[in-house]
């Protein structure tokens, strides 16, 4: 193996190298696109059950 | 008398054929080039093409993916001989791949793969199979590490030791 420095070009700006956060940002936003929808459902629900229901008159 | 290839003429040569092929690029400085670019394509994922200092007689494709500190912490948490296996299997893919690779140790960093074109072979076809090759090669180490957490891993402290 070919020391790190030495390896092709060399050592390569970050700028230029792919990262890891970038497979993992993708998969945390359509969690929390889903959390989210969970939660509003929930929470509709939640009014739904707790709505007084009408007085007789 | 025929004109001699400069590095200059090869760099124009190599942003046309990335440019044709829909790359985008721009130019980059590596330590040890005459000149590189960092060419994208439309998913984001970069490579850098290049010719270093006194090798002018071949062009560089090179990959590399950094590891980041959420998924460095991920691969901590795994037990030695889980992160072991990992580690093979992975050097393993990349054989496959037929590319150069570094970096494939505890604990990982960044990892690299890297092929190359001698002038005597860089026609463009051969030069968009080499670079397939490599942005090939980035995505094996992105998807296997995706792989290996696409489900967390339960905790190690849980439950009764044996």
């Amino acid at each position: 193996m070919e020391d790190k420095e030495q390896f092709g070009l060399g050592k390569l700006p970050d700028s230029a190298v792919n990262n890891t956060s970038e497979l993992f940002a993708e998969e945390d936003s359509k969690f929390t696109k889903r959390d989210f929808e969970a939660t509003l459902i929930k929470a509709s629900q939640r009014i739904k059950k707790t709505k007084p229901s009408p007085r007789p008159s | 008398m025929a004109e001699k290839i400069t590095p200059d003429h090869i760099k124009e040569r190599i942003r046309e054929i990335l440019m044709e092929d829909e790359w985008s690029i721009r130019q980059e400085s590596a330590p040890r080039a005459i000149w590189a670019f960092v060419a994208e394509d439309r998913a984001g994922r970069k490579i850098v093409v290049g010719q270093n200092k006194g090798r002018e007689d071949q062009v560089i494709i090179q990959g590399a993916v950094t590891i980041d500190e959420v998924t460095s912490n991920r691969l901590g948490q795994l037990s030695e001989e889980e992160h072991n296996n990992f580690l093979w299997d992975l050097r393993f893919e990349l054989l496959r791949t037929d590319l150069d690779f570094n970096g494939i140790e505890m604990p990982l960093k960044r990892i690299e793969v890297k092929t190359r074109v001698f002038l005597d072979a860089l026609a463009k076809d051969t030069f968009l199979i080499r670079t397939s090759q490599v942005r090939k090669g980035v995505l094996v180490i992105l998807w296997m590490i995706a792989k290996k957490f696409a489900q967390q891993p339960p905790p190690k402290q849980l439950g009764f030791q044996r």
